[in-house]
Parts: structure tokens; C-alpha cells; sequence
């Protein structure tokens, strides 16, 4: 045979084994194929291989050896003749001590020298290392019954197809590595989402993330940076790695196209830089963030729906760039972060909003439970009272009640704490009592208010104000007395006139001096003379212009229904503010009494 | 809300603090805030000039009250028994706060709570300065 055709015919063999070799990922399942086409095309008898076992996931190897594809074996090298494959044979001996480093001639084989029973003739095989790189996988043995069965040119082709047998070997495995490494990182991703869409708080979400990204990235850091109070910027809101925490240190970075976070947050693109120090132009680095000393840096956006709602950065303190695979997790990860965020605030607004619904339900109790049930009956005159809390409670209070000694006086009451909430209804609870408490002692208004006032400057935690009218009506004479510490004045519409007076003495309030001492009024109402008190949340309701009631549209009212009954005064007045207001939220209680002396028949 | 803070030299250095919109329940905060701000930083004497302000309420008071309260000192004058004295004989008037210019509203909301019971209101601002 011509040298020529020799290698046009080892490479022809090369190139089968090669494709059968290129079949399938999974090399092991063809070794068997391209060992019995090897045989073939070398015109040969029979041929084994065998394999070191892995010693771990670097591609080291053990000294275990396992038989991993034969063809046409004689019987005595049957697999399961027992004794034939026990213990090491002189090439895999050979093979570890790393002297087998091309095809030989193995004239004496010691498995074959070991073997029992019927050896089809076979003398001699040929030995050749499965090789990849410097790394002995296995060996490939073949053997014949003639002594020339191998030539120097059928030696060089058997280390060629043991390399090419090796170079198989090794792309499976790394195949396996990578897949074995994606179902981790499949597996992580999906404990990782689980965990997630779990996790209710927000801090403790977003504190799980960047973790949680370090170790999937094998990162330096990650920091987590959503929009801030301010407009404009982004702030720290979760970070790990970082040797100086920008969080605990409010730092923020400008939203803008200077810096990596603003770019990726308006470009909704992920963004990536090998070495920061090094990039052109020079990025924004602030003397705080340099001193971290990043150099590998990643930003990718969290995208819910569509919108960048902040970004996500990954740090390394050496130049790095993230694999395509690196970041594509990276982003998956974000996205995932992203739902998960945009459900724990919503979650946390509900659980906020249902605080503050329970707060102001609770305002609205107290206050409700504090005022009377209903209006006195008093033979010759008319009580009415309305109440209305705004949405969050205000202070308003009222009260009326007879005297125990006098039942002829009846004791009116009404009263406003500055301030709102539960806080403010509470302190009104306090100072209601109080007010009551000292009236039903029979002192005399000014008195009751005095007292009322030392009493709360005692209980100084609170530090609220409060405006209140205490008046004590002589229901037989008509005679009016009464105290006004800072309340607005109440409103007088005698029968016959056409306009409101003001009962005009009036003091401090209540809450601000110790030892306050209130002048006191007194008026005579007449029969049809009407009385109309009220809270500043009547005249300074207002409309959606932000314009005030006022005091004059309040006198207008009243007087236009002169002649009517106190319930009928308060529903025009009630009727007024409403329409005014035309559905502007009301910021304060509004409260409102009308007393009416009935008409001599 | 916004506050403009200025000094004026009369017998005694005056800050005056030159406040514009509502007094409302948040604005209120920062007047208060803003007062310590100046007391730390050595005012004895504040005019707040009211006359830019539309509305002030309960909030807003007790807002004027604290800082009242901020600026009284230790002396026998300033004690409560001689306060609450003065102030129910008409003899008192706080020296060191003082108020400029309310409109009527704000006016009629300070007379009504009886703050012009222990603060004096001016309408002239050199009068006002010369009066600390």
C-alpha cells in the first residue's frame, strides 16, 4: 500500500470513529459502536475499553477502573467470566503511572495471561491511552491472533482514535457538569421565586435578594436601589458586600444618564462594565462608592409590567464580566424580585390603610360614645343637635344635662380639641368628663371652665388645647349665664330680628395658662328667640375653591329661617354647608346645637 | 407655608420671621421647628409677621403657644403665678414674641382663642421693632 492511500485510510477510519463518536451527547452509550467499528476497519479480532473513575467534579481521576465498552470478547474474557476482570492489568498500572502515553505493543497481556478457557487464539494486543490533554481517562485495547496484526502506521492510528476517544470522554463530561449546573440553577431559581412571592415584608424581601444574587453569581456585592422620597433619585433600600453599608448611610445616586443605575432605569436595559476604573468615558463614582473599590460592575433593571421600579447592581472588586448565561440569570432574578416587590408594597399600603381605617374607626367611637343619646325634652323649649365627624376625627364635643340640685338649669356644653385622630378624641374624652364632672358640682361656669383648665395643664402628656362654651340655662326665667374659653361665639337670633347677635364675652383657651380666670356672660332669651351653637368645622367648612363658610354665610342662614323650629334651623344650616362644600372633603368635625324658647302661643 | 427669617436691630437684636400661606397642621411643625432653629442658634426676641398668612388653625395656635412658651424665661416676671395674674388683669404681654400685621381672619381666630391676651398685635413693623 502507497503511503498515500495509508493515510487516505486512516483518516477515512478517523473519520467514522469521529461520527460515530458525534452521535449522541451521552459518549458512553456509543463507545460500544465505535469500538466494533474500529475492530472492523482495522481488520481485527476483538477490542475492549476500559475507564478510571472519576475522582471528582475538577476532572480528576481515581485509581478505580470499571469496563466501559467491549466487542467480540473470546470466552475466557467473557465480563462475567469472573476472574479475568479482577484486579489491574499491566497497561492500566502502566496508564496511571503515566507512562502510557501512545499506542504499544503489549506482547505479554497479563489479563490475557490470567485468563481461563478459550482465548480464540489470541496472543498479543495493542494498548492506547484515552487522552485528554495531560489527563489518562482510560484505555482502549485491541488485540489480534497474528503477531503483525500491529504495524507502526496501525500503532500511530490507535493513538489517534485513543485521543479522539479521550476528547469525546471530556466534552461529555463537561456537557454533564453543565447540565448538572443548570438544574442546580434551575433548582435555586425556582426556591428562589417560591421564596419570594412568600416573603410579605418588603426590608426582608429585599435583604433575601441581594444575598441571595451574591451566591448565585458568586459576587463581591449587590445592592438593591428603588426610586427615593425625592424626585430624581435612587436610594439604597438592600445591600450585602459593601464594606461600608449606603444604606445605614443614606447615600443616593442621581436617576440620570450620568450614572449606571439612572441609564439602566430610563433605557430599561441591562448594563454591564469589565472594570469601571477603566471605562470610557469616566463613569460617576462619588468618593463614597470609590472607596469600595469595585471594578467588575452590572446593573440590570427590575422591570414589573413594563416600568424599571429600580435596579439591581452587582459589584466585583476585580475586573469581571458576567457570562451571558451570568446575566441572563441575573435578569431573571430581577424580574422576579420585581413582581415580588411591586405585591409587597401593595400589601403593605393595604395593611396601612386598614391601620388607618381602624384608627379612625376607633376616633369615631369614642366620639360618638361621649355625646348624648339624644336632645333634652324641657316643657317650652326646642334642643337640636347634629354631629358629623370628618374623616379623620377631630375633637368636637357636646353635652347637655340637668343639674341634680337644680333640675330647672340645664347645662349646655360645646367644646373642640385642636388636633385629630384617636389622640385628639381621647383627650376630648378626658376633658368632656372633666368639664361634667365639675359642672354637676354646681359651680358656677366660669368656675367649671377654670377648673376644667387647671385640671388639664395637671395632665401635661397630651399638650392639647381646647375651645369650649359651658352655658347654664334657667329654663323658667330664660336667663342665659355662661363662660367662653377661646370657642367660637355663639349666635343669638332674637324673635322679631332680622340678625344674629354674638354672646360676646369670651376668654383663653383652655390648655395654655395655669390659673385662668374667665369673665362670664349672661342673656335673657325670649320667647321665639333662637340660640345656635357651633364648632369651627361649620364656619370654616369648605368648598373646593378652598374659600371659608364663614361666620357671615352662617348668620345669613339662620336669619332666612327665622320663625322656624330648632330642628328645622339646624337642617337649613346643616343643608347650607353641605351644598357650599359641594363634596370638597371636610378636614374638621362639624358640630351644631340649636336651642329655641317657643313662641308664646 | 414658607418662612423668611430676617434680623432687626431695635433696643434689642429681633428676629422676625415673615411667613406666607396657611398655618395649618403641617405647616405648623415647621414654624415650631423653625423658632427652635432661631432660639438655639441665640433669638430672644421674634416678631412672626402674619401679614402674608390666609388661615391658621387650632394647629397653628398651639403652634404660637409653644413658641410662647420657648422664649419665656426663668425670671419671677415670667413665672406662671405672675403670668396668669397678668394676663387675667390685662397687665401682661409676652416681651419676647410678638405678632405683626394678621389679616382679619387670623385676626378674629387669635382674639377668639385669646391669644391678644398675652401677646401684643402690631400693625406697624418699625413700631413693632421698637417696642421689644
Amino acid at each position: 500500500m502507497s503511503p498515500e492511500s495509508e493515510l487516505v485510510e486512516k483518516l477515512t477510519i478517523l473519520n467514522h470513529i469521529a461520527g460515530t463518536l458525534n452521535r449522541a451527547v451521552d459518549v458512553h452509550s456509543v463507545l460500544n459502536d465505535a469500538l466494533a467499528e474500529l475492530v472492523r476497519l482495522m481488520d481485527l479480532e476483538t477490542g475492549w475499553i476500559s475507564l478510571r473513575k472519576p475522582a471528582g467534579a475538577d476532572g480528576s481521576m481515581s485509581n478505580e477502573w470499571a469496563l466501559a465498552a467491549h466487542h467480540n470478547l473470546p470466552p475466557a474474557l467473557a465480563p462475567d467470566s469472573g476472574d479475568a476482570w479482577v484486579g489491574l492489568c499491566a497497561c492500566q498500572e502502566l496508564c496511571m503511572a503515566k507512562r502510557l502515553n501512545e499506542a504499544y505493543n503489549e506482547v505479554h497481556c497479563s489479563r490475557l495471561g490470567r485468563a481461563h478457557g478459550d482465548r480464540r487464539g489470541l496472543a498479543v494486543h495493542a494498548t492506547t491511552p484515552l487522552r485528554s490533554g495531560d489527563r489518562s481517562l482510560g484505555i482502549l485495547n485491541v488485540a489480534a491472533p497474528d503477531w503483525n496484526a500491529f504495524s507502526p502506521q496501525a500503532l500511530s492510528l490507535l493513538t489517534n482514535v485513543g485521543s479522539q476517544m479521550g476528547a469525546a470522554l471530556e466534552r461529555a463530561r463537561l456537557y454533564d457538569l453543565v447540565q448538572e449546573r443548570r438544574l442546580h440553577q434551575q433548582a435555586a431559581l425556582l426556591e428562589f421565586s417560591d421564596r419570594l412571592l412568600r416573603q410579605r415584608d418588603l426590608d426582608e424581601l429585599m435583604s433575601y435578594l441581594v444575598a441571595e444574587v451574591i451566591q448565585m453569581l458568586s459576587a463581591d456585592s449587590c445592592a438593591l436601589l428603588l426610586p427615593g422620597e425625592e424626585p430624581g433619585f435612587l436610594e439604597f433600600r438592600a445591600s450585602s458586600g459593601w464594606r461600608i453599608d449606603p444604606g445605614a448611610e443614606r447615600r443616593r445616586v442621581p436617576a440620570d444618564e450620568r450614572t449606571g443605575p439612572g441609564h439602566v432605569m430610563h433605557t430599561r436595559l441591562p448594563m454591564m462594565a469589565e472594570d469601571i476604573m477603566e471605562h470610557d468615558p469616566a463613569p460617576w463614582v462619588p468618593e463614597w462608592l470609590e472607596r469600595e473599590g469595585f471594578r467588575g460592575h452590572a446593573v440590570v433593571p427590575l422591570l414589573a409590567e413594563d416600568r424599571s421600579i429600580g435596579v439591581l447592581v452587582v459589584n466585583q472588586r476585580q475586573p469581571r464580566i458576567l457570562r451571558d448565561e451570568e446575566l441572563s440569570t441575573l435578569q431573571l432574578m430581577a424580574n422576579q424580585a420585581a413582581i415580588a416587590i411591586e405585591k409587597a408594597r401593595l400589601h403593605s399600603e393595604e395593611v396601612k390603610m386598614q391601620a388607618l381605617e381602624r384608627e379612625l374607626e376607633i376616633g369615631r367611637q369614642i366620639q360618638l360614645s361621649l355625646l348624648p343619646d339624644a336632645p333634652p325634652v324641657v316643657p317650652g323649649w326646642e334642643f337640636a343637635a347634629f354631629y358629623q365627624a370628618a374623616r379623620e376625627v377631630g375633637g368636637d364635643f357636646y353635652d347637655f344635662f340637668s343639674l341634680p340640685t337644680q333640675p330647672e338649669r340645664q347645662g349646655l356644653v360645646i367644646a373642640d380639641v385642636t388636633g385629630k385622630g384617636v389622640p385628639a378624641a381621647l383627650f376630648m374624652a378626658r376633658a368632656g368628663t372633666m368639664i361634667r364632672s365639675t359642672a354637676l358640682t354646681g359651680l358656677s361656669p366660669a368656675a367649671v371652665l377654670g377648673q376644667a383648665n387647671d385640671l388639664m395643664l395637671e395632665d401635661r402628656k397630651a399638650e392639647l388645647f381646647v375651645t369650649a362654651f359651658y352655658g347654664l340655662l334657667e329654663t323658667d326665667s330664660g336667663r342665659l349665664v355662661y363662660a367662653n374659653a377661646g370657642h367660637s361665639r355663639p349666635l343669638l337670633l332674637p324673635a322679631g330680628k332680622g340678625a344674629c347677635q354674638e354672646l360676646p364675652t369670651g376668654g383663653i383657651l383652655l390648655g395654655a395658662f395655669q390659673g385662668i380666670e374667665l369673665e362670664e356672660g349672661q342673656v335673657d332669651v325670649a320667647p321665639g328667640d333662637l340660640l345656635v351653637f357651633y364648632t369651627d368645622g361649620v364656619s370654616e367648612a369648605m368648598d373646593t375653591q378652598r374659600r371659608f363658610f364663614g361666620e357671615e354665610r352662617l348668620r345669613a342662614v339662620i336669619a332666612a329661617n327665622a320663625g322656624a323650629s330648632a330642628q328645622e334651623v339646624l337642617e337649613a344650616v346643616v343643608d347650607a354647608v353641605s351644598a357650599f362644600s359641594n363634596g370638597a372633603a371636610q378636614s374638621d368635625d362639624l358640630t351644631l346645637c340649636v336651642i329655641r324658647r317657643c313662641p308664646k302661643p | 407655608m414658607n418662612i423668611v427669617a430676617s434680623q432687626a436691630e431695635g433696643r434689642v437684636p429681633v428676629t422676625i420671621f415673615e411667613i406666607t400661606g396657611d398655618i395649618g397642621a403641617e405647616s405648623s411643625g415647621l414654624l415650631r421647628l423653625e423658632a427652635q432653629r432661631a432660639v438655639e442658634a441665640g433669638t430672644r426676641y421674634l416678631l412672626l409677621d402674619l401679614s402674608a398668612v390666609m388661615f391658621i388653625s387650632s394647629a397653628g395656635l398651639r403652634a404660637i403657644h409653644q413658641i410662647f412658651m420657648l422664649l419665656r424665661t426663668d425670671s419671677p416676671e415670667e413665672s406662671d403665678d405672675a403670668v396668669h395674674r397678668g394676663i387675667t388683669s390685662g397687665t401682661y404681654h409676652s416681651p419676647f414674641v410678638k405678632l405683626l400685621k394678621p389679616r382679619s381672619h387670623v385676626l378674629q381666630a387669635l382674639k377668639l382663642a385669646g391669644f391678644d391676651m398675652f401677646l401684643e398685635i402690631h400693625s406697624d413693623l418699625q413700631a413693632a421693632i421698637a417696642s421689644f
